[in-house]
């Protein structure tokens, strides 16, 4: 129990005094929009109400209304639009605005608790994504029904009514993904011509989906051409948009792939290693064969690029004692020679490669022919770890995982912490709003635990509506407060179900090592932790003794 | 090289809500000593009497905004050279990289989180001294 005027008293006090003046703080937004509708050349108000959105924005989440700050963010932006480009306001613009004065008064009703970002300096490294999903539509109001509906799933989002305010920001903004529509005033395709524009100078891949009324096949090869991500027709199905994001925005898949060149001429091997380097490759390169299985293991390779004939052991005995090893009989292996004798070739595929390059080598193949084998090699090993509905890790690779970071623990003495988490009462959310709903519920949660958790913290589907999360190197409380956080976070969002809005909660049980010493003990704790806390009452976490 | 203290913080902010949580974290969770201006204008006026060790301005205010303080307080002898940090509820990269080169030490987002403010400003602090 905090006492009396401790800095958290005083912060709750502030917070009543805040949620006090919020409503009139919504009414003069509400009468300077009135103002601006009135007259739509009225620069004051257009100023005025920039600089109240940007004040909501900046402090809502500080007293304790998260999703007021999200709004205000997302009106400061669509205002902030308006006053860049100078536009002329339309009845489109009117009604955007009149939206998210709604959401605005949605989110000043509902008191929440409080959850931050973190700043700066971060007490959690390598927190992942929070750039924004860009949505460019000339229609306000699909725009605004897609951007409601993503906020409330806990992303960010900044619309754009036009191509030039999307054209504008481009050079200097990194989205999360850009969802766009086809047909704008400038034309039927400028949607796909923009983003083929955008593509040929923006330094890196956006994925970009796009959403359209057309459905014939022009639309949909001019999306192909301007490599699109998705197509989806409107009206847009929520539900499959926010799948396709997921994966598109999913951090883990976006890591860079590791090459291990084994080459025993070094110049070669530098060469290689520089070439794919240039693409983003992490490389590493060993020129003495015999040392391959400790590179190996340390490296953890997406791929091997392979000499055939090297002294002290071929490339085709190489492979074969790699394949020995369980762990790796799927590891692609390409191997490198000057041999063009077919037969040859062939036989070395037959001991374990999965392609052969003719030297010399064209650095674009070489990227090629790498890029398109560990993308497959990545989504097979994907689907023999993952679950398929939420992207975690299943059941029995958690439990690996939970062996293995437990020996690793014990040899370094380090710490880490186990977590079993439960949605409470999801058999009720699947009754009152369908199966449709829950599943979507059960993903939006498997994408929140990888967006509020660590890089290093693994994250599994341990059964119908139970997670399981290993945090590696950290202590009991440590893990306490990260998922007091995420439990935080998860009060903030409000699902939508036909028209119904509804939250969840979960209850955890946690378990430290060394204080449980072996993953039995782990298991069998944070188990008990989890029994106790739903027995006490649901929505908290138990910390093992 | 030991990191010189970090006593005193003069902030800038025009909002009276921000204002007063700002101030909690700053004195009572962070134990600094913080003087507190609305206004760029103010703020040439009472920094030299204050004689703050880092001056945090709001990027978005009325009249003076972050950025035109900073530039009139460089032009005041005495304060010129107290480091500044900017604090924004809209931190677009390219606006980030506009307030980096006027030489500031870091940018602090908004909304923020008044429990662990002040370990942020700390850390930015002790960045700045043992980058330098």
């Amino acid at each position: 129990m905090p006492h009396p005027n401790s800095p958290e008293e005083q912060l709750e006090a502030l917070r009543q005094t805040y949620a006090s003046q919020l409503s009139a703080k919504l009414r003069l937004i509400e009468e300077t929009s009135e103002k601006l509708f009135k007259d739509s050349g009225d620069k004051e108000a257009l100023k005025k109400l920039h600089y109240l959105a940007h004040s909501l924005a900046g402090s809502g989440a500080t007293f304790g209304f998260s999703s007021l700050s999200r709004t205000g963010s997302a009106l400061e932006s669509f205002v902030s639009d308006i006053i860049e480009n100078k536009l002329t306001i339309t009845g489109e613009h009117t009604a955007g605005i009149n939206n998210l004065l709604d959401e605005l008064r949605k989110a000043s009703d509902k008191s929440e608790k409080i959850i931050y970002s973190k700043q700066g300096k971060d007490t959690f490294p390598e927190k992942a994504d929070s750039r924004p999903i860009f949505i460019v539509d000339d229609d306000v109001d699909i725009a605004q029904a897609i951007a409601s509906q993503l906020i409330s799933f806990g992303y960010t989002v900044q619309i754009f009514t036009d191509i030039a305010g999307l054209e504008k920001a481009m050079p200097h903004t990194e989205p999360a993904a850009i969802i766009m529509d086809i047909i704008f005033p400038e034309g039927e395709f400028a949607g796909t011509d923009v983003i083929s524009q955008i593509r040929l100078h923006h330094k890196t891949r956006v994925p970009v989906i796009f959403v359209s009324v057309h459905d014939d096949m022009e639309a949909r090869l001019r999306a192909v051409r301007a490599d699109s991500d998705g197509y989806f027709v409107k009206p847009v199905d929520i539900y499959d948009l926010i799948d396709i994001l997921a994966i598109l925005t999913n951090p883990k898949d976006t890591e860079p792939y590791r090459i291990l060149i084994v080459e025993d001429e070094p110049e070669l091997a530098k060469f290689y290693s520089l070439i794919l380097e240039q693409a983003g490759i992490i490389t590493s390169i060993v020129t003495e064969p015999l040392t391959v299985m400790q590179n190996m293991v340390k490296f953890d390779p997406d791929l091997i690029l392979m000499d055939l004939y090297m002294p002290d052991c071929s490339g085709m005995e190489l492979a074969r004692i790699i394949r020995q090893i369980p762990e790796y009989i799927s590891l692609p292996i390409v191997f490198l020679s000057i041999e063009r004798n077919l037969d040859k070739k062939l036989t070395a595929m037959g001991y374990g490669g999965d392609d052969f390059l003719t030297k010399p080598i064209q650095p674009v193949h070489l990227i090629s022919a790498v890029t398109t084998r560990v993308e497959r090699a990545r989504a097979l090993k994907n689907l023999m770890i993952r679950d398929s509905m939420t992207g975690l890790l299943n059941h029995s690779n958690i439990l690996e995982n939970l062996d293995r970071e437990v020996s690793l623990a014990k040899r370094k003495t380090g710490k880490l912490a186990f977590a079993m988490l439960d949605i409470d009462n999801f058999k009720d959310v699947n009754d009152a709003y369908g199966h449709l709903t829950g599943d979507l519920v059960l993903k939006s949660l498997a994408r929140l635990l990888q967006d509020r958790l660590r890089k290093t913290d693994l994250i599994g589907r341990y059964g119908g509506e139970e997670f399981a999360i290993i945090l590696l190197d950290t202590d009991g409380a440590c893990a306490e407060k990260i998922l007091r956080e995420l439990k935080d976070s998860l009060s903030q969002i409000r699902y939508q179900s036909g028209g119904a809005e509804f939250s969840i909660t979960f209850s955890c049980g946690l378990a430290a090592f060394p204080a449980y010493e072996d993953p039995e003990k782990l298991i069998l704790a944070a188990d008990k932790a989890l029994y106790k806390a739903k027995h006490a009452g649901r929505d908290r976490i138990i910390l093992a003794e | 090289m030991t990191t010189p203290d970090l006593k005193r913080i003069l902030l800038v902010e025009d909002e009276p809500d921000i204002q007063e949580v700002a101030r909690l974290a700053m004195e009572a969770v962070g134990g600094f000593s913080v003087e507190i201006c609305s206004s760029g204008s103010e703020a040439l006026k009472k920094a030299p009497v204050f004689a703050p060790d880092l001056i945090i301005l709001d990027v978005m205010m009325p009249e003076m905004d972050g950025p035109d303080t900073l530039r009139a307080l460089r032009e005041v002898p005495g304060i010129a050279s107290i480091p500044v940090i900017f604090m924004t509820a809209k931190a677009q990269p390219q606006e980030l990289r506009r307030y980096k080169e006027m030489g500031i030490l870091d940018v602090v987002s908004k909304p923020f989180d008044p429990m662990t403010l002040s370990t942020t400003i700390s850390d930015i602090w002790r960045h700045y001294h043992a980058s330098s």
